[in-house]
């Protein structure tokens, strides 16, 4: 009853901030012009484009990086058994970053268009994942995994701002700018990839719903339940990375949302079973990440702030109250 | 019923070395032996977590090593000395993942395996901890409910790995007759290492003697067998038993 009704609840919360976020400010407009620009678009209608090129857009990137980041949290809060765990804290991200450092300061041409831009985050954070897999069958305390994490984050950014002093102003401008987080920087064009690439990662969660039900018990355990540990460890560091690494080339590094979304969901669904857990983090993720972008909406006309502000500002203290909770 | 043929076990190096053993009855058998002979490297040896340095295994005829997995989870269940419970994580759904080698690949339990379910916990008179936080319950019930999930995992062969331990007296003669009980009713052959040997000769049929890398068998049934004798098997005849 309890799941149903949040279901619900967050179902109808996501449709109204979905609304708000997509008509932000113009009701005047209507659904038709919005139909009108994504199927039989006309580029002499200022609203049309308006709406296909930056609306639109901003929208369901905001929906599907707050949903995407909040899995990759969970499925690596379950795998390592440690709910301070999530894709920038463990370092993935940081691998994304610095791929993409590369791919624009090197501005090797060949590695500066869109796609190679995520082909270069991806790698990143599968290199990047695989590294803390690494780490990981050697120290056991998940204090220590979170630190190397932290390291890896901070030897990253060190090994970036050595490759920053060599490179053009203007590429140097540009990789700033991602690096702020932003939900703007997707065309209508580029979203089919995206939107493409997140759905393939959504469905391979299937496969995931059982072993990581099991695996709250502990690998060891899982195993001996049945589980192939070796083979679901791989699918599911892979879904982790492509998700992360995904919105990491889209919207640039964002923090926090992958950390906290999956601890509130599960304090509200209270329960371990992933099926509630991974519709709850998808839809709460989703949810979150509008929240935040709305913000930096209405209160464009004063100041500009970036994205990973906000989310940093909302996040950090949840991260904050889940350590008091837990020790 | 288990059967060791040539079984050399050990990490890398050998442990303990059996020619020839057959448990051949069911029943509680208790595993006993001083510390660092190999009870656990037994087990896992037998759970396939760490592979045999010679020889097989063989579960009903069939060598344990070559199942696969989800037929090994079938055939085999195990239970760790300590269950820490798992906030959120209810009893009965503690207790139904031991369905997990019987379900399909998303885990879905038909009427049957949630029958399954509540009859245990029917069975084993613990009802009330159904719907109870595993993170929340003392360390005796959380014992209780593991070897429920073992129970529904209707496995011919379960382990357990000093399942006493961290228990209070009252806690131990719960889980030993609990344990007594199953084996006796479900025709279950049931190994558990302990240390704890006066209860062990209370409750178990058989025991089982690690030491000097020799694996004995020894029987408690008809004839009791002598507190003397067993600590003697167990430890050797340097040791000196605690004065009455």
């Amino acid at each position: 009853m309890r799941r149903s009704y949040l279901f619900a609840l967050l179902s109808g919360l996501l449709i109204l901030l979905l609304l708000l976020h997509l008509f932000n400010g113009s009701w005047d407009w209507d659904f038709k012009t919005l139909l009108k620009s994504l199927t039989d678009f006309d580029i002499s209608n200022t609203q049309e484009v308006i709406f296909r090129e930056i609306r639109f857009p901003r929208t369901v990137t905001a929906i599907l990086a707050g949903a995407g980041l909040s899995i990759a949290g969970l499925l690596m809060q379950t795998y390592f058994n440690n709910s301070l765990a999530g894709p920038s804290v463990l370092g993935i991200s940081s691998g994304s970053s610095l791929f993409v450092a590369l791919a624009v300061l090197s501005g090797w041409e060949l590695l500066n268009t869109a796609h190679s831009l995520v082909f270069a985050a991806l790698i990143g954070a599968f290199l990047f994942s695989l590294l803390i897999l690494f780490f990981s069958a050697f120290v056991r305390s998940a204090i220590s995994l979170l630190l190397i994490g932290m390291m890896l984050g901070s030897f990253t950014s060190a090994v970036i701002q050595v490759i920053q002093l060599g490179t053009h102003a203007e590429r140097l401008k540009s990789y700033l700018l991602w690096g702020f987080g932003s939900l703007q920087q997707n065309s209508f064009e580029q979203l089919g990839l995206f939107f493409l690439v997140f759905l393939l990662a959504c469905a391979s969660l299937i496969f995931l719903i059982k072993p990581l039900n099991l695996l709250v018990l502990g690998e060891k355990q899982a195993r001996i339940l049945g589980t192939n540990i070796a083979l679901n460890r791989m699918i599911l560091i892979a879904v982790a990375s492509v998700f992360a690494g995904l919105i990491t080339a889209y919207c640039g590094p964002i923090s926090f949302i992958g950390l906290a979304v999956p601890n509130v969901v599960r304090q509200l669904y209270r329960t371990k079973d992933h099926r509630y857990l991974l519709l709850g983090s998808a839809l709460f993720g989703a949810i979150t990440l509008l929240i935040c972008d709305l913000v930096i909406i209405y209160v464009e006309p004063f100041l500009l702030l970036p994205l990973n502000a906000i989310t940093a500002l909302i996040g950090a203290p949840v991260v904050v109250w889940i350590i008091l909770k837990r020790f | 019923m288990l059967h060791f043929a040539n079984a050399h076990i050990g990490h890398t190096h050998l442990l303990c070395q059996i020619p020839e053993l057959e448990l051949a009855q069911q029943g509680l058998y208790s595993l006993v032996g001083a510390n660092g002979t190999g009870k656990t490297s037994l087990f896992h040896s037998i759970l396939n977590e760490v592979p045999l340095l010679q020889g097989t295994v063989r579960l009903e005829g069939r060598s344990i090593h070559e199942m696969d997995r989800q037929e090994r989870a079938r055939t085999l269940a195990f239970v760790p000395s300590r269950f820490n419970g798992v906030q959120h994580l209810k009893g009965w759904d503690y207790v139904a993942m031991g369905r997990a080698p019987h379900t399909n690949f998303l885990g879905q339990l038909n009427p049957e395996d949630r029958q399954r379910v509540d009859q245990v916990f029917d069975q084993l008179t613990i009802s009330y901890l159904k719907d109870q936080d595993t993170s929340q319950m003392s360390d005796g019930e959380r014992q209780i409910l593991s070897i429920a999930q073992a129970i529904v995992q209707e496995a011919p062969l379960i382990l357990l790995d000093e399942p006493t331990a961290y228990l209070d007296y009252p806690n131990r003669i719960r889980v030993l007759e609990t344990l007594a009980q199953m084996a006796q009713k479900e025709n279950r052959c049931i190994i558990q290492s302990t240390h704890d040997l006066e209860l062990a000769l209370c409750y178990s049929e058989h025991f089982l003697v690690l030491r000097n890398k020799q694996l004995k068998l020894l029987s408690n049934q008809p004839i009791p067998l002598q507190r003397e004798t067993l600590l003697q098997e167990a430890f050797g005849t340097d040791f000196s038993s605690p004065k009455h």
